[in-house]
């Protein structure tokens, strides 16, 4: 009896559904005549311990996109490590992501954001071309700059690419934050400061002043270092260390122009010959002498052992010979203009004697697993002990081809921001080596013994589609998103100010002065503008209110 | 007794290899790239394959395991990821620095509740007594980590008195063992945590010490002694109290096992450079033999102190035999 | 809290069964503490349950003041009774909020745990042999296990979701509730009544359901009350490590963002008040705990 009772109940409502729908005939036509609805997707982002700038942001995009422009997102925050799995992995499992890439000095050349991350090789599983944008018009562009020795021409080249991502939308800068640091202007003096570098840039530590007889320069950091080797090192953390402790051929000034270092000069002969000459009477901290022979032994060793972190720049190189006992010419199998600003200012120089026979004598398979336990360079501080999540100690080396006016630096380890800060504030540091947090710039410029320097950053976080799939294929989509972003949000309240706008894009902003293209526009956050730009495409909106696509 | 003993460890090693299997197979469920946070994401995939290569995490779950197990039974926890040294040599400080924390908390936190739970069986029923009560389950509730933060907010911000993180000033140099951790510096850093911890654990030696002592003093013996014209207060502290201690110490040692876990808290809000602090950044950082590591030391510590506790219990009190 | 109740197991008296909840509603009168405790858990259950009337803002809305600015990290205000964040939201909502996340938390943890933990300690206590060596190896293992840490990696493993973290918790807290139910059950079936059913050809189920199962039930519940702290505590732990549901406004999260900004030190208005009211909750059940546990335990009754 109960059962009939059920059906009865089912059938009548049945009907009902179906009278309603009738009902509305008017309507249904016309949705069915729209296109596909929007299929649902997901927004990849942080979590907000590992970046909460991203993940408010990506929920307040998540909002407008369901409630403004119709679509049915689901906002996902995820661990890092799981995030880059899911873009960098075979199955191509996401949609749009939020990201960013760290600016690394080696980045102010525009190769990696130009060539690197948008060139339609890259655009496979495991490639850095996560966007999977793939436009021949703009390959052409991106490896003609790459192979332009000439600079300029480069420069123009750099800049219609910029045009064209602009355009294009691939991805959307969503900010670059503001590098803030601080030092006591009470202990030192004559602090050097680099866009995107910040305050513990490789001149800071040997152009720096001290002001009492306490020449000893402390620096607070929170971040641990895995290892002292430079054919293991991974992270900024490291290198700005081991570039103090290892030297270079060149060196990238203060306004990112290559300067000479071991190198006394360096004259690029032909597109794909570069001939070097090493500077004279260096020598090693354990006091063998620089040569000719060190210098083509540490290409030649990186190259052999495939050293990830300098592999890309290592590629171009075909052969490194000795020409005299002052000379290293280069032989690349192509041009590569970003051959003396990325290479060359990256590689450090080993000494040959150390290295060597290394792997027999230390009986292991790949010079990564060598502790180096004391690290012996040519740089210009010595390395004098390393306690693991301590303290990493050096002392100024006196025979170094530059005067040094401090006597080494120390890097010292706290465990978070807050630690850093105090220690700062205490007087115990002297600089802190990672920027502050907001709340701490503020602190910071309380007291009258730190000076607190601002400098942008050259590294970028920003929204991003997968363009194999719809309808982020569509460039009208893409620059619509565009203009749901709430760009001086990002930056007035997440960042308290310190930060720089936004755009699509827009991978090259001020902070990177010569390569930046001030002509590229931004797009300003505006909702009603990206239902517009929908409406031209021919998006359309149902009865429901959700987005449907164009009609093909 | 020795036999007791050994069958009891026997039974531990067992129970760690399946604790062992558990958290390897855990590790190994977990997404995300493990070499995510090892290598700058730029790098092209054929470095980043060779670093998984070199890593082992190409081999099958069994052969990996197999491996692992091979080296635990050598001691041998693997190399760290992320310090790309061994897992083993990464914790040895830390332990050391979570095992002081935690002592100085316990003995605090003991040295208080013992008197204090004798005093309150002795005046119990009074208001003195609820209020004791009462401020002690206030203490079991606040979470450490609040307490932790309120208490850096009170005395190292507003007042300045201590210092409220690490382990050390910076740039002090400890010349040896003895200096690490008994110089004034050092105990300057280790007063906030340990009566943080204390407030925590003050619950139970507190209010067990109070049960047990209401317990025992409605036994025959105290009424016996009271019978001869003894002192309350002597009835109590000579006869009552020392009876009732038992329980509450065992009890202790078991407390210890339990609580090494919850020391996290502690830990990450003070910047204490212990072992749970590291477990938790392991797991983070997808640094599967160092998370290993610290979860089967800190197993087997749970359950050498629970051995303890019953060796304990049967050594100070002798009607209890464990054949 | 766990090994206090552990030890006392062994002095565990026969709770008279009936009147076991009369007992407890005249100790709850006459018990001023568990009497407040009482109210302010009813309090604490209003605000979950009616939290959207209540709370006066949506949590992500950040505020701006007449100028157009974010209010930014102000100090407790008409408007804003307990401050803003440094995004201009409002923390007093968002304490409101948490509350209702602490409740789910507590009263589903608890009272998964206590399913799980009451069922396999009557089944381990009532069979004994194998069945009850297996179960109590279990045990150890899990009694093995480090707490907060596991919890992490387990909701990590999962996903961070609250029913994750409900899971997790419940997962490894099952452990003491079964052991105690287990020691209680050994000395119940001792008893002439049960061997009277088993005499009498009664089923085991029926047994343990009919006979053992009242006989558990005071001290589960108590066991209940406690675990409600423990879940509590536990989740608010794992948000401020910044392990929780993002997407869940809890107490320790409310404190982990103040944390992780760097205002941990300066707002107060931001740290105290979520701190609080787990305080103020905890101790609260608490309080009625120690009430029933008098019941349970009638050698802990005032003299």
């Amino acid at each position: 009896m109960k059962k009939w009772k059920w059906l009865t109940i089912l059938l009548v409502l049945t009907f009902v559904l179906i009278g309603c729908s009738n009902d509305s005939e008017g309507e249904a036509t016309s949705d069915e005549e729209m296109g596909e609805i929007v299929p649902e997707f997901s927004l990849l982002t942080s979590l907000p311990e590992t970046n909460q700038v991203n993940h408010e942001a990506a929920n307040a995009m998540g909002t407008i996109w369901n409630d403004e422009l119709g679509m049915d997102v689901s906002v996902e925050p995820i661990d890092f490590n799981v995030l880059v799995d899911r873009i960098y992995g075979d199955a191509e499992d996401y949609e749009t992501y939020t990201v960013g890439w760290s600016g690394r000095v080696d980045r102010i050349d525009p190769d990696m954001f130009i060539y690197a991350i948008f060139h339609s090789s890259a655009a496979i599983p495991g490639g850095n071309n996560t966007t999977r944008f793939k436009s021949d018009a703009y390959d052409e562009i991106a490896e003609a700059q790459r192979t332009e020795m000439d600079e300029s021409k480069r420069q123009e080249l750099v800049f219609e690419a910029q045009e064209m991502l602009a355009d294009e939308a691939p991805l959307v800068t969503l900010y670059a934050r503001d590098l803030v640091h601080a030092y006591n202007n009470e202990r030192f003096d004559n602090i050097t400061v680099m866009a995107g570098e910040g305050i513990f840039n490789e001149w800071m530590p040997m152009d720096v002043e001290p002001l009492t007889d306490d020449k000893m320069l402390r620096i607070a950091s929170t971040q641990d270092l895995d290892t002292l080797n430079p054919l293991e090192a991974n992270s900024v953390y490291e290198w700005r260390n081991l570039r103090l402790i290892y030297d270079k051929l060149v060196r990238l000034s203060p306004s990112a122009e290559p300067e000479p270092a071991a190198a006394e000069d360096w004259e690029v002969v032909d597109d794909t010959t570069i001939d070097v000459t090493v500077r004279d009477g260096m020598t090693f901290h354990d006091g063998e002498p620089v040569t000719v022979e060190d210098v083509k032994f540490s290409f030649d060793y990186m190259i052999e052992h495939e050293i990830g972190y300098f592999i890309s720049f290592l590629n171009p190189i075909d052969s490194v010979e000795i020409t005299d006992d002052s000379t290293v010419r280069f032989n690349l199998t192509e041009a590569y203009a970003p051959f003396v600003n990325v290479t060359l200012a990256q590689i450090p120089i080993l000494p040959k004697h150390i290295w060597e026979n290394l792997l027999e004598e230390e009986g292991i398979g790949h010079p990564g697993e060598f502790a180096n336990e004391n690290p012996v360079g040519s740089g210009p501080f010595v390395f004098d002990g390393w306690k693991r999540g301590e303290d990493l100690r050096t002392k100024t080396f006196d025979d170094f081809y530059k005067d040094i006016a401090i006597d080494g630096y120390i890097y010292d380890l706290y465990a978070q921001d807050e630690a850093v800060m105090t220690a700062l504030e205490t007087k115990s540091a002297d600089v802190n080596a990672e920027q502050f947090i907001p709340a701490n710039i503020e602190k910071a410029q309380t007291f009258d013994f730190l000076t607190v320097e601002e400098v942008p950053d050259i590294g970028f976080q920003y929204l991003s589609f997968n363009m194999n799939k719809e309808p982020f294929d569509d460039k009208a989509f893409r620059q619509a998103i565009a203009h749901t972003i709430d760009y001086d949000t990002i930056i007035d309240v997440y960042l308290d100010s310190y930060g720089i706008k936004g755009g699509s894009g827009l991978v090259l902003n001020e902070a990177n002065e010569f390569w930046y293209n001030p002509n590229v526009e931004r797009p300003e956050y505006d909702i009603e503008k990206a239902k517009e730009i929908l409406t031209e495409a021919g998006y359309t909106w149902d009865s429901d209110g959700k987005l449907r696509m164009p009609v093909k | 007794m020795s036999m007791y003993v050994i069958r009891r460890i026997f039974s531990m090693l067992i129970t760690l290899f399946i604790i062992s299997t558990i958290i390897f197979l855990m590790f190994r469920l977990m997404p995300g790239d493990p070499t995510a946070s090892m290598v700058d994401p730029s790098i092209p995939p054929e470095a980043r394959e060779q670093i998984i290569e070199r890593l082992g995490l190409n081999d099958s779950y069994f052969v990996q395991y197999t491996k692992f197990m091979q080296n635990l039974v050598q001691f041998d926890f693997g190399d760290s990821f992320y310090y790309k040294t061994s897992a083993l040599s990464v914790l040895r400080d830390k332990l050391g620095a979570t095992v002081i924390l935690m002592i100085a908390a316990m003995v605090l936190a003991y040295g208080i509740g013992v008197f204090g739970g004798a005093w309150m069986a002795w005046r119990r029923g009074s208001v003195g007594e609820s209020i004791a009560i009462t401020i002690a389950l206030i203490f079991r509730s606040a979470p450490t980590f609040w307490v932790g933060i309120m208490a850096i907010y009170i005395f190292s911000v507003l007042l300045g008195w201590l210092p409220h993180s690490g382990m050390r000033s910076s740039g002090y140099e400890a010349e040896n063992l003895f200096q690490t951790f008994f110089s004034l510096d050092f105990l300057k850093h280790l007063i906030l945590p340990t009566v943080v911890a204390a407030i925590y654990f003050l619950a139970t030696p507190l209010l067990m010490m109070r049960n047990t002592m209401l317990e025992v003093l409605g036994e025959d013996f105290i009424e016996m002694a009271r019978a001869k014209g003894l002192t309350e207060r002597r009835v109590l502290f000579n006869h009552a109290a020392r009876n009732a201690l038992l329980p509450v110490v065992t009890a202790g040692a078991l407390f210890i096992g339990s609580a090494i876990g919850g020391q996290v808290l502690i830990e990450y809000v003070f910047s204490w450079p212990g072992l749970g602090r590291e477990m938790v950044l392991a797991a983070q950082r997808h640094d599967y033999p160092l998370a290993q590591a610290s979860f089967i030391i800190m197993a087997a510590l749970i359950m050498i102190m629970n051995l303890v506790a019953d060796l304990l219990y049967a050594y100070l009190d002798p009607r209890i035999s464990y054949k | 809290m766990e090994e206090v109740i552990d030890k006392k197991s062994n002095t565990f008296k026969r709770a008279k069964n009936k009147g076991t909840l009369r007992l407890f509603l005249d100790n709850l009168v006459r018990d001023k503490l568990a009497l407040t405790g009482a109210i302010l858990i009813m309090l604490f259950l209003i605000v979950a349950i009616f939290g959207d009337v209540i709370a006066p803002y949506d949590v992500e809305e950040m505020h701006r003041d007449s100028s157009g600015e974010i209010k930014k990290v102000e100090k407790p205000s008409s408007d804003h009774w307990f401050g803003t964040t440094n995004y201009g939201r409002d923390v007093y909502s968002q304490v409101i909020a948490g509350t209702r996340t602490a409740m789910i938390v507590g009263g589903l943890a608890a009272i998964l745990v206590t399913l799980a933990g009451t069922t396999i300690g009557i089944v381990s206590g009532y069979f004994g042999g194998w069945i009850d060596s297996l179960l109590m190896r279990i045990v150890d293992i899990f009694y093995a296990i480090p707490f907060i840490p596991f919890v992490i990696v387990l909701v990590a493993l999962m996903k961070p979701s609250l029913w994750n973290v409900i899971l997790a918790v419940s997962l490894l807290s099952w452990r003491t509730v079964a052991r105690l139910v287990r020691s209680q059950v050994l000395s119940v079936s001792q008893r002439p009544f049960i061997k009277a059913a088993r005499v009498s050809g009664a089923s085991n189920g029926r047994i343990m359901f009919k006979y053992i199962l009242p006989n558990v039930v005071p001290i589960a519940l108590l066991e209940m009350a406690f675990m409600v702290n423990y879940a509590i505590t536990a989740e608010a732990s794992i948000a401020f490590l910044g392990f929780g549901d993002p997407d869940a406004t809890s107490w320790g999260q409310i404190i982990h963002y103040a944390f992780i900004n760097g205002y941990s030190r300066e707002a107060w208005w931001w740290i105290a008040p979520p701190g609080i009211a787990i305080v103020l909750l905890l101790v609260s059940v608490f309080f009625v705990a120690r009430s029933l546990e008098e019941v349970v335990n009638p050698r802990l009754r005032k003299r």
